[in-house]
């Protein structure tokens, strides 16, 4: 695909999955300190609302009063859980050849773009813990290329890593109970959103200069 | 302590703010928010072409509605920080007939801070941490004027307004809300309420009554410090520990023993200002509420203007207000002047006359001109139709008529009339000289109007007459001779009109029958005898100067 900058345009793109991944942890935390003490004020509905409009700011979600600190999301708060960060990058990263069905005309990024811009994200803080992703880069090329249906973007990894090594949010609670509801819909709604925003971002990339961000 | 007043605080807020009984709610009832409201539709305007509010607006705005209430300017950095935003919402959701969740998914990505702040606020209405303040200021303007109008209305058929009917129609209303409230589920803890406390039974007593609390924190700081963190229970229900969470607290100071003398002096002098009963309302409702109370049960009334059909604080008898209104007078003082204009188109006196408005009248140029035109005829004939007395008499009279004009004690219609005479008086003074004799009475019979008195009394003090009679008697035209005060020293100019000649001849032996005319109640008082003026009887050709 021709971008106008393509090391900017590659760089970009990163920077949006990067800043999705980030987004959808604080999310998690935010939505889970709902059940702290806003579980009768805050309706779950509008968070989703506010969370797939804003898929690069889950910091949004302040508006509707929430806060991540030691005692809305103490059980997040520990070097275990911080690990989720890095696993949602890579989960997003093995998914970067689906971007080739993004067209431009008839244009589309090439297998080296893509490569490329995954090297770039995985560089940025991407980590498959205990290789608890299942998909790989290559794997998700073969099936593109191939045309195959990719399988649904689920939260099977994350609960997988909660239950194993985070056993604050393994204790069954009305809290942690509370999560694993929340992240089976989130995580999907999410990434299709993100997979939107991704393409809007591709296409601004090849048609002007991006905005510089401040 | 003052009678109408009372001091309230507020939570987040270390100041103590007064109520005027009655005073406020009057002024919150009647507050005109049409300033405020465009002052936010400018803003909103301004904002929605650069992408913020303009922050000269919004302090303008706010410093508006915060003349409202007291409570109102209490809160203005918490509860009400954001009424302009909320203000705008509700106009945008007005004009553009969308609800507020459309509004909110429209701005759920912002573009600028302008659709952050709405975004934000309507957020916080959403999840229970805010309301639209505006719209809840101009609904409990509404409550406030409907509990007003229940509890202190009249109609044709009630009942004397008693202390005791006031009340129950107040306990009424409000358990009417009450009943409303149950049936509909709300939890008693949700309803607003008032506490009465002290300055040092106030939750934030410490922040309140700040130099005080410091001294006490230095002499139990060491213990305090060791005390176990008890804000964890912020987030908890404690309704049924507070027992328990109190004497835990007050288990760090137990062993307090009295401070020196010094020490009691110091919070003396720091607290001797503070007020000895302070109110904390939860909400603004509950202000309210608090007033109606404290009215009722210090016997402050209010009572419907009759005439413009506000209320007012009832401190007399008075059934008007003291506003000013669109005539430029309150209607009090509208009222006392219509009255007294009735009193002298009836050519009665009020018994007890209010206070009386003094209304300037500016005499035309023409009456002015007038006035000297007739002066100057007068003057040229002294001592040939007319003699120096009488000539100094009209024109004192002349003299106090203006005064009294400038002093809103006479009127133009009363000063004309008094050239009308005078026309008359001149052309008859204007014959008298070519004649060379005294000039002959005209129809119209005036008294002398004393200089102009104290505003609020009548010119003749302690004489039983008012202006109205002092300058015109249509009805009983005035005889030679008048009653008097002592005080009063009056030399009446008594021109008389006579209908014959005859009649003109006879009033020269009418003194004994005329004085039986005088008022029964008055014959004991001293008669001043009036000189009648000294009459030469010729015939119709002397006095218009013809000869057989």
């Amino acid at each position: 695909m021709f971008f106008i900058n393509e090391s900017a345009a590659i760089n970009g793109i990163a920077d949006t999955i990067m800043k999705g991944s980030v987004s959808l942890y604080n999310a998690i935390k935010y939505i889970y300190s709902i059940a702290d003490n806003d579980f009768y004020n805050v309706n779950i509905k509008d968070a989703f609302k506010v969370v797939l409009n804003n898929v690069t700011d889950a910091d949004s979600l302040q508006a509707l009063g929430l806060r991540i600190n030691d005692k809305t999301c103490a059980e997040m708060q520990n070097k275990e859980y911080n690990r989720v960060l890095p696993l949602i990058v890579y989960s997003f990263a093995v998914r970067i050849p689906t971007l080739k069905n993004v067209k431009n005309g008839d244009d589309y990024m090439s297998d080296d773009q893509l490569y490329r811009l995954y090297t770039a994200v995985i560089e940025k803080g991407a980590e498959n813990y205990n290789d608890l992703i299942p998909e790989t880069f290559l794997e998700t090329k073969y099936l593109v290329r191939k045309g195959k249906k990719i399988p649904h973007y689920t939260a099977d990894w994350y609960k997988t890593y909660i239950y194993t090594n985070v056993p604050s949010l393994a204790e069954i609670t009305n809290k942690n109970m509370f999560l694993f509801g929340l992240v089976d819909v989130l995580f999907a709604m999410f990434y299709s959103c993100l997979e939107e925003e991704l393409h809007n971002k591709i296409i601004e990339f090849t048609t002007d200069t991006p905005d510089i961000e401040e | 302590m003052n009678n109408s007043t009372v001091k309230f605080a507020v939570y987040d807020n270390n100041n103590f703010y007064k109520i005027d009984l009655s005073k406020v709610l009057l002024q919150f009832t009647e507050f005109d928010f049409t300033y405020f409201w465009e002052q936010c539709i400018e803003a909103g305007r301004i904002a929605r072409k650069d992408g913020r509010l303009p922050q000269n607006i919004i302090s303008n705005a706010k410093a508006i509605i915060s003349n409202a209430h007291p409570f109102i300017e209490a809160c203005l950095s918490t509860l009400y920080s954001e009424i302009v935003t909320d203000c705008i919402i509700e106009y945008i959701c007005h004009s553009e007939r969308i609800s507020l969740e459309e509004l909110w998914t429209r701005c759920i990505t912002p573009k600028n801070l302008y659709e952050t702040a709405i975004f934000r606020r309507i957020s916080e209405y959403k999840a229970n941490r805010a309301i639209n303040r505006w719209t809840s200021i101009v609904k409990l303007q509404e409550y406030a004027r409907n509990k007003i109008d229940f509890i202190f209305g009249t109609s044709e058929g009630d009942s004397p307004l008693t202390d005791e009917i006031i009340r129950t129609r107040k306990e009424y209303f409000d358990l009417a809300f009450a009943v409303a409230a149950n049936e509909l589920g709300c939890p008693e803890n949700a309803l607003p309420a008032v506490r009465v406390c002290t300055p040092a039974t106030l939750p934030n007593a410490a922040f309140a009554v700040s130099k005080v609390s410091k001294a006490i924190y230095r002499r139990f700081s060491d213990a305090l410090s060791d005390g176990p963190d008890m804000s964890s229970l912020e987030n908890k229900n404690c309704s049924k520990i507070h027992d328990q969470i109190a004497m835990d607290a007050y288990s760090f100071i137990k062993d307090m023993t009295r401070p020196s003398n010094v020490d009691i002096n110091f919070a003396l002098e720091a607290m001797k200002d503070n007020p000895d009963e302070l109110y904390l309302p939860d909400s603004f409702k509950a202000v309210i509420d608090l007033e109606f109370e404290l009215m009722i049960q210090r016997k402050i009334r209010l009572r419907k203007c009759e005439s413009c059909g506000r209320y007012f604080t009832a401190v007399d008898n008075n059934t008007r207000c003291d506003r000013v209104n669109s005539s430029g007078k309150t209607c009090r003082k509208q009222y006392d002047v219509l009255l007294a204009g009735i009193a002298q188109s009836a050519g009665m006196s009020i018994s007890e006359p209010h206070e009386n408005v003094p209304v300037e009248v500016i005499i035309p140029s023409d009456t002015e001109k007038r006035c000297q035109k007739l002066y100057n005829a007068l003057y040229k004939r002294v001592g040939k139709g007319i003699d120096d007395n009488e000539f100094k008499e009209w024109s004192q009279y002349l003299s106090n008529m203006k005064r009294n004009l400038k002093i809103g004690e006479a009127t133009l219609a009363q000063l004309d009339e008094f050239l009308d005479y005078s026309d008359k008086l001149c052309d008859e003074v204007k014959l008298a000289s070519k004649a060379k004799i005294p000039h002959a009475p005209v129809e119209k019979t005036y008294e002398r109007i004393t200089s102009p008195s104290p505003v609020g009394t009548t010119p003749v003090p302690n004489s039983g007459l008012d202006i109205s009679q002092l300058v015109q008697s249509p009805a009983e035209p005035q005889v030679a001779t008048i009653v008097s005060s002592d005080k009063v020293t009056v030399k009446p100019f008594v021109p008389q009109a006579f209908d014959t000649v005859f009649d003109a001849f006879m009033a020269g032996y009418s003194d004994e029958g005329e004085s039986e005319k005088v008022a029964p109640e008055k014959r004991e008082k001293k008669h001043v005898e009036i000189k009648m003026p000294q009459w030469e009887r010729l015939t119709r050709e002397d006095a218009y100067g013809k000869k057989k």
